[in-house]
């Protein structure tokens, strides 16, 4: 009998180590045979054998030929053991789990991404498909804060969107986390999102971050007159399942990884002392 | 069908050559839901065991992968024999129903699947509730069959009313009529008019979601996890690794590592979140997505709590603000 809790197999291609903390796994599936069809803003979980199971956001967009990545943040004893693994090493995986970004209600909008430190991961997958269909979407501007310039993850990613004329992008760090070459701002992502005084009209924002950059980065908005049903964040809770039965996850009558892990500012608005 | 204690005592005993058989056992002047493999350890006379049937179907502990040198291969759930639980209240089967909308919705769970698809649930009928039991006022009854195969209705003087109810329920008791008609109304009236215990969920829960109350009536709360292991109804838990081994086993929302991410952060941390999130999934989140409350009044989180703050407690506590 096959479990749903029976990882596929599947081989780390390549690693790229985004910053001290982070890195970023390219996985192919062993059995390529049976696809493994994902929206951005899915998740996954994870598997090394003897250490545990962790969940984790996909990092790329599902046109990314036969494979995905993930980034890592060594924080405890699973993503020690990912961060301890080699090329060719082999892991376990779940899912696609969780109701991914809704790419409908994006097409036509003018999109603004919000990401802070590794909450770029799921930002990225779904930045990646929008300039893939450019033309399908308004305009599109990203805000991303790290701690300190070395915190940076996907740095080259970071530098093409820059490089492009049809994206207005904004690099921030923490005060006192900027090098003396460092030529973008200097502020908390919030603060600096007061400054970019983005307009609500036929916006969509999309917030990824701490818990702390999320709840303020969702005051920002509310402060800027965004629609709370027009700001979606994705909310990365302890889960283990991944599925709505082990109970962790449960906010109100929603299951982060089953109803969510994107929701609409709307959506968790009654609950947000309970979520950030 | 009426049935002597005796007609039922022999058909267990020849049921239990072929079913593994879960019954109550008194040990200790207690009573536990146990493994039996005869009738003579069966205690008929009890009221509500100290644990629930639902580690029948959601075992505390339980292997689903180990690994081999190519990956990851599923351990089959433990042997394949059919079971039968015998002598179940009906707030206990009332409680597998509400465990089923979890494991067998949308994303169906395959160990608990196959627990249940060969488990007969045999009930007994209520006649012994005691002051902490309160399923009448969260649509139990101590004479309801909810979850039941087959049930019994004692009739004070060592025979029972057997009711078939389902396909499994004539797999045990061939020789019962399909047709037995309801439970004696009498009956139902008398045992319901014993449960003395009222519970008034308030309509407007959701408004007392940020009152200071919860703060207070959390204060002395151990987070032993006692009502939630003892609880029917309680499915919360966790995966972790014992060794060449992936293991299920239970959780509960009042822990310390319950949603604490490995990155520190816990979403919540303050124990008195915790304490209204256990109220607030069984009365207020879960009906939300089921229509029915969450809890089937049986009373041990009350029964049980070592600072004696049961979830009827807290609910009629928020009342009487």
């Amino acid at each position: 009998m096959k479990s749903l809790y029976t990882p596929r197999l599947a081989r780390v291609k390549s690693i790229v180590a985004e910053t001290r903390d982070v890195r970023t796994l390219r996985l192919a599936l062993e059995d390529a045979a049976d696809p493994f069809d994902f929206t951005p803003g899915q998740f996954v979980e994870l598997s090394v054998p003897r250490a545990g199971e962790a969940t984790f956001c996909i990092a790329s967009c599902p046109g990314d030929e036969g494979v995905l990545e993930c980034s890592v943040k060594r924080v405890g004893a699973v993503t020690e053991a990912i961060h301890m693994l080699d090329p060719e090493s082999l892991v376990g995986i779940r899912g696609p789990y969780g109701n991914g970004f809704p790419m409908d209600t994006l097409k036509g909008k003018d999109l603004l991404f919000v990401g802070g430190g590794i909450g770029l991961a799921p930002l990225r997958g779904l930045i990646r498909e929008v300039l893939r269909s450019r033309d399908d979407y308004g305009g599109l501007a990203i805000l991303y804060g790290a701690r300190t310039a070395a915190d940076r993850v996907y740095k080259d990613e970071l530098d093409a969107w820059q490089g492009r004329e049809d994206v207005r992008t904004v690099l921030t760090v923490d005060p006192g986390g900027e090098l003396p070459d460092w030529k973008g701002r200097v502020g908390y992502v919030p603060d600096v999102l007061r400054e970019m005084a983005p307009k609500p009209d036929d916006s969509v924002a999309v917030v990824c971050g701490p818990p702390i950059m999320i709840r303020l980065t969702l005051a920002a908005f509310d402060e800027l007159g965004f629609d709370p049903e027009r700001v979606l964040t994705s909310l990365e809770l302890k889960m283990k399942c991944g599925v709505g039965q082990c109970g962790r996850c449960n906010v109100g009558p929603l299951y982060v990884c089953k109803d969510g892990p994107v929701f609409t500012c709307a959506q968790i608005k009654e609950f947000m002392e309970d979520i950030l | 069908m009426i049935v002597k204690q005796d007609q039922l005592n022999a058909r267990l005993d020849d049921l239990s050559k072929t079913m593994e058989v879960f019954a109550p056992v008194r040990e200790r002047g207690r009573v536990y839901f146990r493994t039996v493999r005869s009738s003579g350890e069966i205690a008929w006379d009890y009221g509500v065991s100290v644990n629930s049937i639902k580690e029948c179907f959601l075992p505390p502990r339980q292997v689903f992968l180990r690994y081999t040198s190519g990956g990851f291969e599923t351990v089959p759930v433990a042997n394949g024999r059919p079971r039968l639980v015998f002598l179940a209240r009906p707030c206990d089967a009332r409680g597998v129903t509400i465990m089923d909308k979890v494991f067998l919705g949308d994303r169906p769970d395959e160990t608990y699947a196959a627990l249940r698809e060969r488990t007969t649930i045999v009930g007994l009928a209520c006649d012994r509730p005691d002051e902490h039991c309160f399923c009448t006022s969260v649509g139990g009854s101590p004479a309801g069959t909810e979850g039941m195969d087959a049930a019994l209705i004692p009739m004070g003087d060592g025979s029972y009313d057997l009711k078939v109810l389902s396909d499994k329920g004539r797999a045990v008791f061939p020789d019962a009529p399909a047709d037995d008609g309801a439970i004696p109304e009498e009956f139902v009236r008398k045992a319901e008019a014993a449960v003395r215990r009222t519970v008034t969920i308030p309509e407007t829960l959701r408004d007392s979601f940020g009152s200071d109350y919860w703060r207070e009536v959390s204060q002395s709360c151990l987070k032993c996890g006692a009502c939630a292991h003892l609880c029917p109804t309680c499915h919360c838990f966790d995966i972790v690794e014992e060794g060449d081994c992936r293991v299920r086993c239970w959780d509960y929302c009042q822990s310390d590592t319950f949603t604490k991410a490995a990155a520190g952060h816990d979403h919540r941390g303050a124990k008195f979140s915790r304490c209204r999130q256990r109220v607030y999934h069984k009365f207020d989140y879960y009906p939300e997505n089921f229509g029915i409350v969450a809890c089937v009044g049986c009373g041990r989180c009350a029964r049980h709590c070592p600072v004696n703050s049961g979830i009827s407690d807290l609910i009629n506590g928020l009342n009487e603000r």
